[in-house]
């Protein structure tokens, strides 16, 4: 069977792509050389060192893998290395080796995500351990994460375990037809038994957030539910019923209104803040990140030529004003294009079950919703959230779910369909489906 | 409608302030290396793209490899079968969609997994039966007859014409 994958893949050749892929990542170091701010050059031969040695052994390493399709690795590795070329650069050029482990950890743990969901059947089985997972990085933030806080410090490193639940509701919320449609009564309500505790889990999640004071994740949360529900409501085939998408619409719209009610004093104060009125205060991060987007202009000001750098997560929650500034607001446009481009590669070679399917939609969800609150957070046209944006923000745990989730994504592309079914005479019912 | 000319003017001027802008950047040797750049990111997303396009053909001929030329027939209907897991049922938003009463809304899944296909009664009233006999979930081989209520069809393997296309394209509705 592997044999086999191998030589039908060999009719597609990749050399263009890779050629391509390399070529940007030396015109853009080619950029940072005759125009960037740096020291020594010395710093720019290092980065531009370890981008293109990464490119050769992801190459290389891609080239030992047995998948149907490529395209998503291949757009993963180019933004990568874009990340690690824009992070470099971030007020003078200097080689940035966090961020460089933090991607490659992104890329195995890409690699993982796909193993873990390219057989579905496999993956859906997973689906108690998900729940269980969750409630194991509740526990576990509970414990070590003090008093109403998300981050768990480990000597120098700082882990966000709740960015581990992303991927978990994202499986939970992901159904086969069969679990779809198989349906129970509970009291009045008649749906199948994984719709409750995809609910619950999510309105457990929710509320914990709400409790660690981290209200940033909570859209990205509502949306993957969100998005699960409108599946199970609607599905079969675009069947979208008006009264049920209206219902929840409006549920949704009375759950916003009341959260922004009952929300704490600090996050009222950044929802209703004018921030050119309070630029030494509240407004001062989206102050200095508009102020350095105008600045930077189409273009840019040049690689390390940037002073956004001197701001609070500069290179995290307003990563995109950094960009801007120094690379030009198209590159930075440019690089979220290229973001969507991998979430948008689902369309093109349309999953062949319904189980990757949604996953597909959760996996968006979760990049839609980061992406919107990061860049419009980030120019002011909502509320500041503090939220990362994928792959170019500077965050291990952000980039090693990201990663997976996108492996997630890559599972679509390239299905593994074995289901261990007993053997039985055909026409006989079967016992065991295991 | 009254339209005020000076806004107007104003609107134009900005949007020629803005070009004038971008112009100004680009012809600076740092602006043509920027432009530069933005060109060679988007020539490798579009390769990258295009690949897709040529992945997407060649996982539909692996499916169709591995799948077989594949369809539900039932009465004059031929609907061959494009994805891992099907929906049979009365409702119209099933996959494969039998219009009589006796079926139910959403009666059954077929299901394809390395080979071998699954049928998986969704608790219907009328039940499923797979060559007369009753059954919750089973295993089916082509020509097998299987009845959802009073309906019966079965999965054919249909021929494949000189250009790759299926004959006896059927709707997938009645």
């Amino acid at each position: 069977m592997a044999a086999e994958k191998v030589k039908e893949n060999a009719k597609l050749n990749y050399f263009f792509i890779k050629l391509f892929v390399v070529l940007t990542h030396i015109v853009l170091l080619l950029n940072v050389y005759l125009n960037g701010v740096y020291d020594d050059a010395a710093a720019v031969i290092i980065l531009s060192a370890f981008v293109i040695a990464s490119d050769v052994i992801y190459f290389m390493i891609l080239g030992t893998f047995t998948q149907d399709t490529y395209t998503v690795d291949y757009l993963l590795v180019l933004i990568a290395n874009i990340s690690l070329i824009f992070q470099s650069c971030f007020g003078g050029v200097q080689f940035n080796l966090k961020h460089f482990i933090t991607l490659t950890a992104g890329m195995i743990s890409c690699h993982a995500g796909y193993l873990f969901t390219r057989n579905s059947f496999k993956a859906e089985k997973f689906r108690p351990y998900c729940y269980a997972g969750i409630g194991v990085l509740m526990i576990v933030i509970l414990l070590f994460a003090g008093s109403r806080s998300m981050w768990i410090n480990i000597g120098s490193f700082s882990v966000q375990p709740s960015e581990f639940m992303k991927p978990l509701l994202v499986m939970i919320c992901a159904s086969s037809l069969q679990s779809q449609q198989t349906k129970k009564k509970y009291w009045i309500i008649r749906t199948a038994p994984n719709n409750i505790g995809m609910v619950l889990i999510s309105v457990l999640i929710i509320a914990f957030q709400w409790w660690c004071r981290d209200l940033g994740s909570i859209p990205t949360f509502a949306a993957v539910t969100g998005c699960a529900l409108i599946n199970r409501l609607c599905y079969p085939k675009a069947a979208f019923s008006k009264r049920k998408i209206g219902a929840l619409a409006a549920g949704a719209v009375a759950l916003a209104v009341l959260a922004v009610k009952f929300a704490p004093g600090y996050v009222k104060d950044r929802l209703y803040v004018d921030i050119w009125a309070d630029q030494y205060g509240n407004g001062y991060q989206q102050c200095r990140a508009l102020i350095a987007m105008a600045e930077g202009g189409w273009l840019g000001k040049g690689p390390g030529a940037g002073r956004l750098s001197n701001v609070a997560a500069y290179d995290t929650d307003i990563v995109f004003s950094s960009v801007s500034e120094e690379w030009g607001l198209l590159a930075a446009i440019l690089f979220v294009i290229l973001i969507v481009l991998m979430l948008a590669t689902s369309l093109i070679n349309t999953p062949k079950c319904y189980y990757h399917g949604t996953i597909a939609v959760g996996v968006t969800a979760v990049f839609v919703v980061q992406m919107s609150l990061n860049i419009f957070g980030s120019c002011n046209m909502i509320p500041f959230t503090g939220v990362t944006l994928p792959f170019l923000s500077n965050g291990g745990t952000s980039i090693v779910t990201s990663g997976f989730l996108i492996g997630m994504l890559k599972a679509s592309q390239s299905p593994v369909f074995v289901r261990n079914i007993v053997e039985v005479e055909p026409g006989t019912e079967r016992g065991d489906q295991s | 409608m009254n339209v005020d000319l000076n806004n107007v003017n104003i609107s134009l001027e900005s949007v020629s302030d803005l070009l004038n802008g971008l112009y100004a950047q680009i012809i600076t040797f740092r602006g043509f290396a920027s432009v530069f750049v933005m060109l060679f990111i988007d020539l490798c997303a579009l390769f990258i793209l295009l690949k897709s396009g040529s992945e997407k053909k060649l996982c539909h001929k692996k499916w169709r490899k591995e799948f077989g030329y594949i369809a539900v027939v039932e009465g004059g209907r031929v609907i061959p079968v494009e994805t891992s897991e099907i929906l049979l049922g009365r409702h119209r938003s099933a996959d494969i969609q039998f219009p009589d009463l006796s079926v139910s809304r959403y009666h059954a899944v077929l299901t394809y997994s390395d080979g071998v296909f699954l049928l998986e009664d969704l608790n219907s009233k009328s039940g499923t039966y797979l060559n007369g006999k009753k059954i919750h979930s089973a295993v089916i081989n082509v020509d097998d007859e299987i009845r959802l209520g009073a309906v019966v069809f079965q999965i054919k393997r249909i021929k494949e014409t000189n250009n790759g296309g299926r004959k006896g394209k059927g709707k997938r509705k009645a």
